[in-house]
């Protein structure tokens, strides 16, 4: 369909090719989904977004702005900080700083960090309403692929119109199939505001959100148990991803391993001030076992939220776990509907959903053909023993250019400020590695990092990778001592070659 | 003024912490503007301010009828020393003039948002 170029939004009558009450609809205001409305509003589009969070089933909710402000990334990197800086003062006692070491108070943390979350809201409200966009705080289905309806939590409806829509929604965590765990077990969306201190905990799952999770309630001091059926972090480097699994052994998380819950049963209830007493029934190695705890916490994966907008009314294809089939625009099988974000087949970040969302705006409203590079996205998982990387995993690039053409580089390396640091089973687990293929001049198709500040170092060298960098380029690179990044410019030992990892002395 | 919207105004830190314990326990929607005190004319010295206060006033004129507005009247040398109570307190954390909060929570609107009548009316009806 045609539609005419608006370059003033404030223009009094903008000539549509509709009739509809908006260009876009756009459904979930997260990451992805106010990327691309203030997008389309800033190119002239008439915008409209529905943002509705359910409660979990123990009524925890949130406002504007989608999981990773609310329930994601921001407060998730806050908690690991805050677990960060226990083991920063530690070290500064070492530097000779005299400190008494305090216990963490759990409510203010939550309490700040939930008042940097409102404040953001906020913000969200503040900066849509400038931008015009419209915002409506309700629950959107479709009726047909021209009009929604949308019910708010007073159960209000209203039902509008659009030409196009943009499917936004993300996902929510899964809960197993498991007596009790509705009833008394957490996720993700309900630690980071939880009214009382978590106490004992156990986090179910080898998913990074639990690892993530298990490692910053550690460091608070909390006492926690990782529950894993199999292999840790699931599609990320096997061998990074083990001495991740081995670093929070160190430090003293618990794993249970292979190990599966059966039931949860209360033995005593919550309060407004204090946690549970839940008994854990579960199965580990075979054998049957049960365990008392404080908090359970389930993160074994998550859905999109797909099938909760009627999308039988528009036909929408999408997979059984709930993921949208797209083309390389983010157009679904419904010609006027595109789907952005978590419900994609892609990693599950925020600037990539932010990045999809902004430039299909670009695409649809300002003449723009540049699509979303799902390639070579890097990331950074914020255990205690932080995991950076880019590209593909030693497994998938044997899979990909065959064993004889993958050349591993690789080595351990010690963090400048941490050689105060007494002697301890800790040390020897920063580690770094760049995978290479042989058949195409030593080309960098993966490099992973674990360490501190592995998202700022890794973030970095992501530029490298987009632009094709080949070892000798990274070998060309002068790095920046001291650092850790530097790591990488100074890399000569293959694994293939047998040689020892073990650190040498600058 | 065609709404009964009570406004209550005061000057200096101490009279604004006066009138939030006197107000913030009723059943009213408490709001605070927080803006440069005026001279003889009823012009502020601050210029930001001169550009919110009708925009405000039209605003409060179809606000809710909860609504409570302390307008808090901060004099230049007060605003000019960094160390000044509004902005050093932990509550308020003020960091420009003029700026409208909805007090007891993370709501605020600062400098050329006040004199934006879609922003101010969004924060005064909101719930
Ligand atoms: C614990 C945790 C930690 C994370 N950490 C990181 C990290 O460190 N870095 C990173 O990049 N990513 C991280 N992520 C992932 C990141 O949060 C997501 O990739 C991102 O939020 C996806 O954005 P989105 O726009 O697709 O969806 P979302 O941000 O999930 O937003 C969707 C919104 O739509 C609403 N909605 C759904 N259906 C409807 C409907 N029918 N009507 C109205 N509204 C609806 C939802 O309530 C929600 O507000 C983390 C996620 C979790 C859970």
């Amino acid at each position: 369909m045609f539609r005419v170029q608006v370059p003033d939004q404030d223009a009094p009558d903008m000539e549509r090719a509709h009739d509809f009450n908006f260009d876009l609809a756009v459904l979930g205001g997260g990451s992805g989904g106010l990327a691309c409305a203030k997008e389309a509003a800033k190119h002239g589009a008439k915008v409209v977004v529905f943002d509705f969070v359910q409660p979990t089933p123990l009524k925890t909710t949130w406002g504007l702005g989608g999981t990773c402000l609310n329930v994601g990334c921001i407060p998730k990197k806050l908690m690991h900080t805050a677990s960060i800086y226990g083991e920063l003062a530690e070290d500064a006692q070492l530097y000779g700083w005299n400190l008494t070491k305090n216990s963490h108070d759990w409510d203010r943390m939550v309490g700040n960090i939930q008042n940097h979350i409102k404040a953001q809201n906020w913000k969200i409200r503040v900066d849509l309403r400038d931008k015009n966009v419209t915002y409506y705080n309700e629950y959107a289905t479709f009726v047909d692929k021209h009009t929604v309806k949308s019910v708010n939590k007073r159960g209000a409806e209203r039902t509008v119109t659009a030409d196009k829509f943009v499917l936004a929604m993300g996902g929510r965590p899964n809960y197993p199939d498991v007596p009790g765990a509705q009833d008394y077990a957490i996720t993700s969306d309900d630690i980071f505001s939880l009214k009382y201190h978590p106490g004992k905990t156990l986090c179910v799952g080898a998913s990074y959100i639990s690892l993530e999770c298990a490692g910053f309630l550690n460091g608070l001091g909390i006492d926690t148990t990782v529950m894993v059926r199999s292999i840790l972090l699931r599609g990320f480097d096997k061998d990074c991803s083990e001495k991740i699994g081995g670093y929070m052994e160190q430090c003293g998380v618990k794993f249970l391993r292979p190990c599966v819950p059966n039931k949860i049963e209360c033995v005593k209830e919550a309060t407004d001030s204090s946690a549970p007493e839940l008994r854990v029934s579960f199965t580990q190695n075979g054998e049957e076992k049960s365990d008392i705890f404080n908090t359970v916490l389930f993160a074994i994966g998550r859905k999109p939220l797909t099938d909760k907008i009627n999308p039988g009314a528009i036909g929408l294809k999408y997979d059984p776990n709930g993921k949208i089939p797209v083309t390389e625009e983010e157009l679904t099988n419904v010609d006027n509907v595109y789907a952005i974000g978590d419900l994609l087949n892609a990693p599950e970040l925020t600037p990539l959903a932010i990045q999809s969302g902004r430039l299909l705006a670009k695409r649809l409203y300002a003449g723009s053909k540049i699509l979303t590079d799902y390639v070579n996205v890097p990331t950074t998982v914020f255990t205690p023993l932080e995991y950076g990387s880019v590209g593909l995993s030693e497994d998938a690039a044997i899979a990909k250019y065959g064993e004889e053409n993958v050349e591993v580089y690789h080595t351990k390396h010690t963090p400048t400020e941490q050689v105060v640091r007494e002697a301890s089973a800790l040390e020897g687990y920063n580690y770094a590695k760049l995978i290479c293929n042989r058949a195409d001049n030593e080309r960098v198709v993966g490099l992973h990092y674990l360490g501190p500040n592995a998202g700022e170092i890794t973030g970095g060298f992501g530029l490298g990778l987009i632009m094709g960098a080949t070892k000798s380029d990274f070998d060309r690179l002068v790095g920046i001592h001291p650092t850790s990044s530097e790591v990488f410019t100074t890399m000569n030992i293959t694994r293939r070659s047998g040689q020892s990892i073990d650190v040498e002395d600058c | 003024m065609a709404n009964v919207v009570k406004h209550v105004k005061v000057s200096g830190f101490t009279e604004y912490l006066r009138a939030v314990q006197q107000y913030k326990d009723s059943s009213l929607h408490l709001f605070t503007l927080f803006t440069g005190s005026l001279d003889a004319d009823g012009k502020s010295w601050c210029p930001d301010c001169n550009k919110a206060d009708p925009v405000i006033e039209e605003a409060l004129n179809s606000a809710p009828e909860c609504t409570c507005v302390i307008t808090a009247y901060i004099d230049r040398p007060t605003w000019k020393d960094m160390n000044n109570n509004f902005r050093k307190s932990q509550d308020i954390q003020l960091t420009s003039i003029p700026t409208l909060i909805k007090v007891g929570t993370e709501k605020r609107l600062e400098e050329g948002q006040c004199a934006k009548l879609s922003l101010v009316q969004m924060l005064l009806e909101d719930d």
